[in-house]
């Protein structure tokens, strides 16, 4: 089956200009190099902790910011799949697959093939107070990308609000109403029901319980879920709440300063984490239960600047297993088995 | 119900009155923190678990009101109740006492002073006495070094010496009892009280002065030359007069009451110039607003008191930042908050709660806004802190997992009421309160449906009558309606308000 989402190389370096004539002086390499591909239908996680790039590279593969480099592959064909994969490795320089990329590729997209687009990828944010437009009223903020895409109007847009409201759980009610009068919890329902009215393929849930309470959190989840189920979708969940991204995700990818360090099914991310980042990780998340305690904590310091990440692997300066090598070279993200990539030395030595 | 607690609160009571309503934030809180335990209060958002907080302190900011109830604080034996203390009291116990470490860091650093500089204030706020003996002694400590140096250095000389004649000897043998006499003293000296008081006299002065004082002192100063300068004009008028026997007794008896005035006014000159203020100019490297230079004191000029007294507040600051693990605390003292990053940034923080060796702590969602590996070393920085401290800990969280990880006993809080407390293994193994089994319920388990509490936190504006949770609870009865349960003690120490278990 082929993914319905796959990056390649892609890269998103934020500028920093400085000096008397405002040059560019660094960047902040916010997505550096990934490449990940998400299955259809399933729940792609993507863990990291704050400031190593999960929601720039959500924003990112949706087109919302451009791409500095490499490409994004949505709703692809399996066979044209393989024939770009085949081209630009024996031809990167062809015609035809200049043709292709331009075709599929949709970090080239750019005005109307990017307005058709928006359609099929959605996104949901983390604050639902300062996602939603204080002005307009729930059917408006519900109903703009129906209008918007031309999708529906009149009494025929009414009723795909009414219909994706009352599915996400709100009342008839509450279409007349601005989003200050809900609670936290309905607010973020009213955020999913825009995202999902249009029918996308495809939707990012960019940390979408992390402003709501416990009790209102399990509500959502199972929002999520069963969403998923009824409509088909692909989500790409973002978070740095491990706890939650275990439950829900298919797939999990561990993100470091920019870099996916390790990607595979959340089982193995979860019982055999691989890279020492994702052990740490992993181990730093408080227990709910009080008979196993922990009594140190499995990593120092913080994440360095993403601004000057650290030559070689980025995590070296921080890993317990760093060897020479990993200050000079960075290792590649490499299958070790099963579908689990893992990027790093000490791994793939031990693994062969 | 409280041995050996530290701060307990008893049926706290707080209101806001705001347009919408009054909301009843608290509504007869019960809770008590123990020495050397902590204690998680957990809660949902608006459950109430900040208020309780502030309330400890009393810094419920308008429109709140504490209404009701009862805060202790014990102390050695002594208790003392914070609700009714008087502001100037209460401002000594806040920071001394018990300290606060906030949610969010780098809003409650202020961005423009250093951080050795925000947590010097608290210092010099509470331990004012403690440096500035320290200060002192150090002082002293270098003066009898440098004396004891010059002393060692001569009677080496006089070792090196071989005199001839017997007279010489008897000489030499003189000097060397005389400098070993000194060196004796030298060590036992301690600090006369008249250095103590000049000391006390310089930072009282610090104090109080400001530049109105200054003003105020130059004023007086002027006045005072004035002054003295027509009882001098006049005394050598009067010296110059000539007269009758009778005259002279008359000019005399003026003499010598202009002389008594000169002297008055002479003293009072000279009592002033003790303490004259230099002039205070902000952000020239003056750390202390009013900084002060004291004359006629016995130290000698090349030791500068105030930077004394700086050094020696650096070094306490230094070595409580190194309390919380702080690498290189010498370099992150100078340093602006801006430059930390945000779990350096609680640290710091942490640094400026434990700046006076509280006896109490609360910790108000320290971790909620740091990653987890961030949070992880947070939560064992606590746990050592406690280990060594001993003093009591109340951990403010939402978070269920940091609760088993590192608390000793857990509150939960619903809707202004704490429905239960009781050992976290118990709380977690034992739960009997509905509400702390649906948010027991609530952490997500692979492999299992999400489960939710149904309904939302109600609102406090009008809040349910009988117990706050009864809408959303699947035992309620018709008693839950009506009547609030009461908080009773249903196992050893194990607190539950329902009245599934005879609360009514």
């Amino acid at each position: 089956m082929a993914p319905l989402l796959e990056l390649k190389q892609l890269k998103k370096y934020y500028p920093i200009y400085g000096g008397v004539f405002k040059r560019r002086v660094a960047s902040v390499r916010a997505v550096d190099d990934v490449s990940i591909s998400v299955d259809r239908g399933e729940c792609f996680g993507l863990v990291g902790e704050s400031g190593c790039g999960k929601t720039t590279l959500g924003k990112t593969l949706l087109r919302l910011l451009k791409p500095d480099a490499g490409s994004i592959y949505f709703g692809v064909p399996a066979e044209v799949t393989a024939q770009i994969n085949q081209l630009s490795r024996s031809n990167p320089r062809s015609p035809v697959l200049r043709r292709l990329r331009r075709k599929y590729d949709i970090a080239t997209y750019a005005g109307m093939d990017l307005r058709r687009l928006r359609r099929r990828m959605q996104i949901v944010y983390q604050d639902p107070t300062t996602s939603l437009d204080p002005r307009m009223l729930v059917k408006d903020v519900v109903g703009e990308s129906l209008y918007a895409q031309g999708i529906a109007s009149g009494e025929e847009a009414k009723k795909m609000v009414m219909e994706i409201l009352e599915r996400v759980g709100m009342s008839e009610r509450a279409l007349f109403r601005f989003p200050h009068e809900f609670s936290g919890g309905q607010r973020q329902r009213i955020a999913i029901a825009r995202a999902l009215v249009s029918h996308p393929e495809f939707v990012i849930l960019d940390e979408p319980t992390s402003a709501v309470d416990v009790s209102v959190r399990a509500q959502l989840l199972n929002l999520f879920q069963d969403l998923q189920k009824e409509f088909g979708l692909t989500y790409m969940f973002i978070s740095h709440d491990l706890s939650i991204v275990e439950c829900i995700s298919d797939r999990v990818g561990i993100m470091y300063l920019g870099k996916i360090v390790e990607y595979s099914t959340t089982e193995q991310i979860f019982h055999t984490p691989l890279h020492p980042y994702s052990q740490a990780l992993i181990a730093s998340v408080p227990i709910p239960d009080p008979t196993r305690r922990k009594e140190r904590a499995p990593l120092t310091g913080e994440v360095p600047s993403p601004v000057n990440p650290p030559l070689g692997c980025r995590f070296h300066p921080r890993c317990p297993l760093a060897m020479d090598i990993c200050k000079k070279k960075e290792p590649m993200l490499l299958d070790s088995g099963q579908g689990h990539f893992v990027a790093c030395y000490a791994v793939s030595q031990s693994t062969g | 119900m409280s041995k050996g607690s530290i701060v307990e609160v008893q049926d706290l009571e707080v209101k806001f009155y705001t347009y919408a309503g009054v909301v009843e934030a608290l509504d007869g809180v019960n809770l008590f923190v123990r020495e050397g335990e902590i204690l998680g209060l957990v809660g949902e958002t608006g459950s109430g678990k900040s208020v309780t907080s502030l309330s400890i302190m009393r810094l419920v900011p308008p429109p709140g009101v504490i209404e009701g109830g009862r805060i202790i604080l014990r102390d050695s034996g002594k208790q003392q109740n914070t609700l009714t203390m008087k502001e100037d009291t209460i401002r000594k116990v806040r920071g001394k006492d018990i300290s606060m470490i906030f949610q969010e860091p780098r809003a409650y650093l202020n961005p423009v002073y250093s951080v050795e500089n925000q947590i010097a204030e608290v210092m010099l706020v509470h331990r004012r006495e403690e440096l500035l003996e320290n200060s002192i002694a150090s002082v002293q400590k270098r003066l009898i070094d440098g004396r004891k140096a010059v002393l060692e250095k001569e009677k080496a000389r006089l070792d090196k010496e071989n005199p001839q004649g017997e007279k010489e000897k008897v000489e030499l043998a003189k000097r060397r009892q005389t400098i070993e006499k000194r060196l004796a003293a030298l060590t036992a000296k301690q600090p006369s009280n008249n250095e103590i008081a000049s000391y006390r006299r310089l930072l009282k002065a610090e104090r109080y002065w400001s530049t109105e004082n200054a003003r105020q002192f130059q004023k007086k100063k002027a006045k005072l030359e004035r002054l003295r300068a027509t009882l001098e004009k006049q005394k050598t008028e009067l010296e110059g007069k000539k007269g009758t026997e009778k005259q002279m007794v008359s000019i005399n008896k003026q003499k010598q009451s202009v002389m008594a005035w000169l002297g008055q006014c002479n003293r009072q000159y000279a009592e002033l110039m003790q303490v004259e203020p230099t002039e205070y100019k902000p952000g020239l490297g003056t750390r202390i607003p009013g900084a002060v230079r004291v004359r006629a004191m016995r130290f000698p000029a090349r030791f500068n008191r105030k930077r004394q007294f700086q050094n020696e507040v650096r070094k306490e600051v230094v070595k409580v930042l190194k309390s919380v693990e702080i690498p290189d605390p010498e370099r992150v003292a100078r340093m602006y908050p801006h430059e930390l990053s945000g779990g350096m940034a609680q640290r710091v923080v942490i640094a400026m709660a434990l700046a006076c060796n509280p006896r109490m702590l609360i910790a108000d969602e320290p971790t909620t806004n740091l990653d987890v590996t961030v949070q992880a070393q947070i939560l064992n920085l606590v746990k050592t802190l406690k280990k060594n401290l001993g003093s009591a800990i109340l951990y403010i969280t939402h978070d269920l997992g940091v609760v088993a990880q590192s608390c000793d006993r857990v509150a939960v809080m619903y809707a202004g009421n704490v429905v239960e407390t009781a050992d976290v293994f118990e709380t977690f193994s034992n739960p009997l309160h509905p509400y702390t089994r649906a948010l027991l319920d609530s952490i997500p388990r692979p492999g299992e449906p999400f489960k939710s509490i149904p309904g939302i936190v109600p609102s406090l504006v009008n809040p349910l009558k009988g117990c706050r949770f009864h809408d959303r609870c699947s035992y309620a009865t018709e008693q839950c309606l009506s009547v609030k349960p009461k908080f009773i003690e249903v196992k050893p120490d194990h607190y539950v308000s329902c009245h599934l278990y005879g609360g009514s």
